[in-house]
């Protein structure tokens, strides 16, 4: 064990298990599972993307490249989590990925030796050619070997919450400055949200000796979250992340609700989407450290300076027997104390400074700290660290040790601030990138904006947060910034040592090399863009953020630019990865989207329906009776019935706007084609919709209920984009007109009837209405009651072309008047019928549906021109005259019926004249819509065929090469059921 | 996510009984209405001062053109947009379309929408936390107070709700055929507080 | 993105479909170069890197069109009326 002795914020009475790679290991509450890993002496956690090189942790928090591992079993294994921040918990379970057959010897480590091959390009360069091998060999080759973690197999069986919240002051970040910022605005009386990525408040504070108005710091984090939690206007969200800034003050946030348990508990998420609505925000991700590139600087062993303090200091596990320390800046050298006062043995402070600050040696000196200035690294050794070779002004020599802790200087966590596009901007001072023009309304406080000093976080964090919320009205209360002392920290840049021998890495996520960033400037890709893109640096799913400033310094050490002149490229959200699952939340499976039932949906599943999705819809497909061996049967029955005896179908589903005003009529005579302000009170009429291109947008009947009221039908696909239509023309066109509308497709529940019996079993549900076909002809419409008292509408229209009704009656009603109907229809046989017969009957009948009305086709291809009206303008009336509609070979709407009887029709089938080849050049048109017609014994199809009207008679070729079809079929008038309408009209 | 959920077909209402979290007193109850008439009021161009004067004539409710419930014991006006309210009472829908079509004539558009909706009374020591996981309204009672309503998007469903009073109450008016998904996402936001559903409202 | 309704206050973008450009006037059908202008209606665009006034749907609140004036490269909005062109949208 490497569990230091003392210290640590580890509660060391809550021993917990948990097992690595199906090793038995014990760690404490308070853990992560790298720092309980390394206080049980593993080091070597997993394999690199690319090459396989043994890879052990490298930092201690989100920013980690190297230690990905598999979290959890099964259902609930995670892919490529951090182990830096997976927080530990009682019978925990990782396994090390990427390796084969295991994380001690792997197969695939021979990559390192095809390393030559698989260099910055490789993707453009080796795999070139012979193009075929790519998706039989290259692909498979490469999937196979660079790798991450497998996914889950099973259904995630946890669930996902997502919650709204406003607020007035986001802080994100809950270290020095992000605390002191959520005090000043909480206690101002703001509605503040603090979040932080990890479990515990306190940023650094929780990794670092340091002292706050002369106590321990902690004491100080523990006070403001205490008094956080008690101020009723703050909402402390631990364990979230502030993934992503968007337009509006709008903030993506993942908070991680059960992660750290064995299981969420009943009724708990696993996590939770929060999408936060913030008047302003405050940026206090802090900052964290970079390394220098050097070679062997990725052998299991090496680290970030901050992450040896951390480890140390706050989880009390000791990364290794010996630690050298290898830095260009002063808080390299801090992290080192307090790791030597920690119990972790300091071999040497190696700095590349030729003179360190004299305070500075001054506590070494103190300390015993051995330090070699004007020192680099020029090689490791071991497959775990076992020995660093330093060369500097006195000749190189070889220290043993299992720990290298570098630090290349700190970048701050700018990733937020760029989601705009904002470009960080380079200070030469501090060596890094600063935040640049920021989201509106985003502050940033603490070294996050290049502020190291823990004094002036702590004052910018308030002073910061008072101006924020001040510009929201709020006063601030001039809050007592706590003193704290530190020095101030210098740094030298410096970011790769030269002549250093091993591959020296630059991107340890995706395995770039500083000998990829020479090809990619040899090669000319030197933008940054370019550079990122070529070497695939900082595309990995740590963005790059231990790697992308050092990458792009080297670049500009090549082109002898500055750094701040050749620039950075930006992050983008997700600041850390977001599981998908998190953001689906509810909407998953079967809740994926809303299913809407009809009012007769209870009784259709009661009588056996097979049902069938029509946008949110569930409707009845068909109904199926015992015996009935595949749907075409009971398909064929149903048609038959309706068309001899009675059939009944619920269309509750159709889009109903009631339409009322002085202006009714005239506003109709504008969106339809045709005429309505002409229709007599008591009468319905069938009307087509153009869009102002001159395309049919919808069809359905309309019907006048009054001298200023009118009931619109619309098909049940459009409901909504006809409602919004209608809502254009009236708001924005036509404003003058004096018009109401409002949608009653959920009021009403309306079932149709149709067969030569349907009157008979209509008059037995009415209350004393007359429905004779002379008080109630055609298209005609009766309002009344029904079943003793419902109020119901009944319309004498037809889809189906038989004798047919539609009775609307109020939503809750539906049932009963469905079940009232079937006993009246009894003695006639009545049949219920779903969809599929639906279509068949409308197919025979010649109707146009939504396969017709498909946004190509015009008024006239579709055989509805002379519905048009030549006194009025509509909606789509000018542009439909357009010489490319009116032109001789435009398609139009007829019907096909096989040469050969027993040929089955295909939709979708292209028309080709006999004799011609199958070519785009001799495509003449498709069929739309196809069905089997019980009536003809024979298949039958609508379709769209140049010229189509002057040839009926004619044979063309139906081809279907996707299908294997050609077949020869007759064009023919597309009504194939009684054309005059006299079945209708009885 | 409630056990139920899983088994419950979708196109289904919750039956009445607890879901989610079973000890305890819930955390969230939902009352439906059956017997609430509604209707929808447009009124015509240029007629709100003259649907407002008579709205205070006939009804004494001085109705506000904004996205607020203006009522009285007998009756609620609740503004869905401009010029445009619904109204609820507790009455037979023929007798509130009478009432309605007496006081405002000709100056407006009435449609009876009694079968339209869903009414749905949400209340409970947790209807705030729960909500929030469902309204991307900001429901803070600095902000939105009772007499407050708003049409949004609820869990990909379109309605209204409005607050009731302060304890805080709310009522949902949920598109019907929407209503068996609404109860399903409510369900599953309130699990973790415990769920009562109340059965049909006699009254 | 938020949109701010005159009516209902600001809602997230999700609750509005977006149409384009507010500035084309449905032409004059009975004009002698309908056809042209029509087409130029429907078809023509101007896509600028700035300010522009766009028509929105609230069809998931109070269903009304409105004209938002937003900046294409920021986002920044700067306000919305009613499409109706009164300022209570009352269609008046």
């Amino acid at each position: 064990m490497s569990r230091l002795s003392e210290g640590g914020l580890i509660d060391r009475s809550k021993p917990l298990a948990f097992s690595f790679d199906g090793k038995a290991m014990r760690g404490y509450a308070g853990d992560t599972l790298a720092s309980a890993l390394l206080a049980n002496d593993v080091r070597l956690v997993g394999r690199s993307f690319k090459y396989h090189r043994p890879r052990g942790i490298f930092s201690s928090g989100s920013e980690e490249p190297n230690a990905l591992v598999e979290l959890r079993d099964g259902a609930r294994r995670e892919p490529n989590s951090r182990a830096t921040v997976v927080e530990l918990y009682d019978g925990l379970s990782a396994a090390s990925q990427n390796r084969w057959p295991s994380l001690d010897f792997d197969i695939q480590s021979v990559n390192g030796l095809l390393g030559p091959l698989l260099g910055a390009g490789f993707y453009y360069k080796t795999f070139m050619w012979p193009a075929a091998l790519w998706e039989k060999l290259y692909e498979p080759l490469i999937r196979r070997a660079a790798g991450l973690g497998r996914a889950a197999e099973a259904p995630d069986p946890d669930s996902y919450d997502r919650s709204f919240a406003f607020c007035d002051l986001l802080v994100i970040g809950g270290g020095a400055a992000g605390l002191m910022a959520a005090l000043t605005a909480g206690r101002s009386g703001a509605r503040v949200i603090l979040a932080d990525e990890d479990f515990r408040f306190g940023g650094r504070i929780l990794a670092e000796r340091a002292e706050i108005d002369d106590a321990p710091s902690l004491a100080f984090v523990e006070r403001a979250v205490a008094e956080l939690a008690a101020l009723p206007n703050v909402r402390l969200l631990p364990r979230t992340t502030v993934f992503g800034a968007y337009d509006g003050g709008t903030f993506g946030a993942l908070e991680r609700v059960a992660d750290h348990l064995p299981l969420p508990p009943a009724f708990t998420p696993r996590q939770r989407y929060w999408k936060i609505v913030a008047k302003r925000s405050l940026l206090c991700a802090g900052a964290i450290d970079r390394p220098i590139v050097f070679g062997g600087n990725d052998r299991p062993g090496v680290m970030s300076a901050q992450a040896l303090r951390t480890y140390a200091v706050r989880y009390a596990a000791n990364p290794g027997k010996r630690a050298v320390v290898f830095a260009n800046n002063g808080y390299a050298w801090s992290a080192a104390f307090d790791a030597a006062e920690a119990g972790v043995d300091i071999a040497a402070i190696v700095d590349v400074r030729p003179e360190a600050p004299p305070i500075q040696l001054e506590r070494a000196k103190r300390r015993g700290v051995r330090v070699i200035q004007g020192g680099q690294v020029v090689a490791t050794s071991g497959r775990l660290l076992s020995s660093v070779t330093v060369r500097s002004a006195t000749g190189e020599e070889k220290i043993a040790a299992e720990v290298l802790a570098i630090s290349g200087g700190s970048s701050p966590n700018v990733g937020l601030t760029s989601h705009f596009g904002g470009k960080p901007v380079y200070r030469a001072d501090i060596a890094g990138f600063v935040p640049g023009a920021c989201p509106p309304g985003m502050r940033v406080a603490g070294a996050a904006r290049g502020d190291y000093s823990l004094a002036r976080c702590l004052a910018a964090g308030a002073a910061e947060a008072a101006e924020a919320v001040s510009e929201l009205g709020f006063s601030a209360y001039a809050t007592p910034v706590p003193q704290a002392r530190d020095n101030a920290i210098t740094v030298t840049p410096f970011w790769h040592v030269p002549g250093s021998r091993g591959p020296a890495f630059v991107d340890l996520q995706n395995d770039v090399t500083a000998k990829d960033i020479t090809i990619a400037h040899t090669e000319g890709f030197r933008a940054v863009e370019l550079l990122k893109r070529y070497t695939t640096l900082g595309m990995a799913t740590d963005q790059g953020r231990t790697s992308n400033v050092t990458g792009l310094a080297m670049m500009a050490v090549l082109t002898g630019q500055d750094v701040g002149a050749t620039g950075t490229t930006l992050f983008r959200p997700p600041y850390t990865p977001v599981a998908l699952g998190a953001i689906a939340g509810h909407h998953r499976g079967k809740d994926f989207r809303a299913t809407r039932p009809t009012p007769t949906h209870d009784w259709a599943r009661a009588q056996g329906a097979v049902f069938v999705e029509a946008g949110l819809w569930l409707r009845a497909q068909y109904f199926p009776r015992p015996g009935e061996t595949d749907w075409l049967e009971t398909v064929n029955r149903e048609v038959t019935a309706t068309r001899t005896g009675v059939g009944l179908i619920d269309v509750s589903t159709f889009g109903k706007i009631d339409i009322q005003g002085p202006d009714a009529g005239a506003f109709l005579d504008r969106v339809y084609i045709n005429t309505f302000s002409t229709l007599p009170v008591g009468r319905a009429r069938y009307g087509v919709m153009l869009r102002e291109d001159g395309i049919v947008m919808d069809d359905g009947t309309t019907s006048r209920l009054g001298e200023r009221h009118y009931l619109m039908t619309t098909t049940t696909a459009n409901a909504a984009k006809v409602y919004q239509h209608l809502e254009f023309c009236l708001q924005v066109l036509w404003p003058e007109l004096d018009v109401q509308m409002a949608s009653v497709s959920e009021q009403w529940a309306q079932i149709s009837i149709a067969g030569p019996q349907a009157r008979a079993v209509l008059e037995q549900v009415v209350d004393g209405l007359d429905v004779s076909n002379a008080a109630l002809p055609y298209m005609g419409v009766a309002q009344g009651t029904v079943l003793s008292g419902v109020a119901a509408r009944i319309f004498r229209v037809s889809f189906s072309g038989e004798l047919g009704y539609e009775i609307a009656v109020p939503a809750r009603q539906g049932r009963r008047l469905a079940e009232a109907l079937m006993a009246a229809g009894a003695p006639f046989g009545i049949t219920p019928y779903g969809t599929e017969a639906l279509g068949v009957m409308r197919i025979e009948k010649g109707h146009v549906s939504g396969n017709e009305l498909n946004g190509q086709t015009s008024a006239r291809d579709l055989g509805l021109g002379r519905m048009a009206s030549t006194k009025k303008d509509y909606v789509g009336r000018v542009l439909s005259q357009r010489p490319a509609f009116l032109e001789e070979g435009r398609v139009s709407f007829v019907g096909f019926k096989p040469v050969n009887p027993g040929d089955r029709l295909r939709a979708g089938a292209h028309f080709l004249p006999h004799g011609r080849s199958g070519t785009t050049a001799n495509d003449e048109g498709y069929m739309t819509s196809v069905a089997f017609s019980p009536l003809l014994g024979h298949w039958i199809g609508l379709g769209l065929i140049a010229r189509g009207t002057e040839r009926i008679g004619e044979s063309v070729r139906a081809y279907d090469p996707v299908r294997g079809g050609d077949i020869p079929v007759e064009i023919c008038h597309p009504a194939f059921v009684d054309p005059e309408g006299e079945r209708l009209r009885v | 996510m409630s056990e139920i959920l899983s088994d419950l077909p979708v196109t289904d209402l919750l039956p009445p009984g607890r879901h989610g979290r079973a000890d305890g007193a819930p955390g969230v109850i939902a009352h439906p209405l059956s017997r609430l008439a509604v209707a929808t009021l447009v009124a015509c161009k240029g007629a709100v001062p003259r649907i407002t004067e008579a709205a205070l004539a006939a009804f004494g409710v001085a109705l506000a053109d904004a996205p607020k419930v203006s009522f009285t014991a007998d009756i609620a006006f609740i503004g869905t947009g401009p010029g445009r309210w619904l109204v609820t009472a507790s009455q037979a829908p023929e007798a509130l379309m009478a009432r309605l079509t007496d006081a405002f004539g000709d100056g407006a558009a009435l449609t009876d929408q009694s079968d339209a909706n869903l009414m749905l009374d949400l209340y409970g020591p947790a209807v705030g936390e729960t909500l929030a996981k469902l309204v991307p309204v900001d429901l803070d009672p600095s902000v939105f107070r009772p007499g407050d309503a708003a049409a949004t998007l609820v869990a990909l469903m379109p309605l209204t709700f409005w607050q009731l009073n302060d304890s805080p109450a709310y009522r949902f008016a949920i598109p019907r055929s929407f209503a068996p998904a609404f109860l399903r996402a409510l369900a599953s936001a309130a699990a973790s507080a415990g769920l009562e559903m109340a059965g049909p409202a006699r009254g | 993105m938020r949109l701010p309704c005159p009516y209902c206050g600001v809602r997230d973008a999700h609750e509005f479909s977006y149409l384009g450009d507010a500035a084309p006037r449905r032409p004059d059908p009975a004009a002698p170069d309908a056809a042209d202008a029509f087409h130029d209606y429907v078809y023509l665009r101007d896509n600028p890197a700035g300010a522009i006034r766009e028509l929105w749907y609230h069809g998931a609140g109070c269903r009304r069109w409105i004209v938002v004036d937003r900046d294409t490269r920021t986002h920044a909005i700067a306000g919305a009326t009613f499409a109706s062109g009164s300022a209570s949208g009352d269609a008046s």
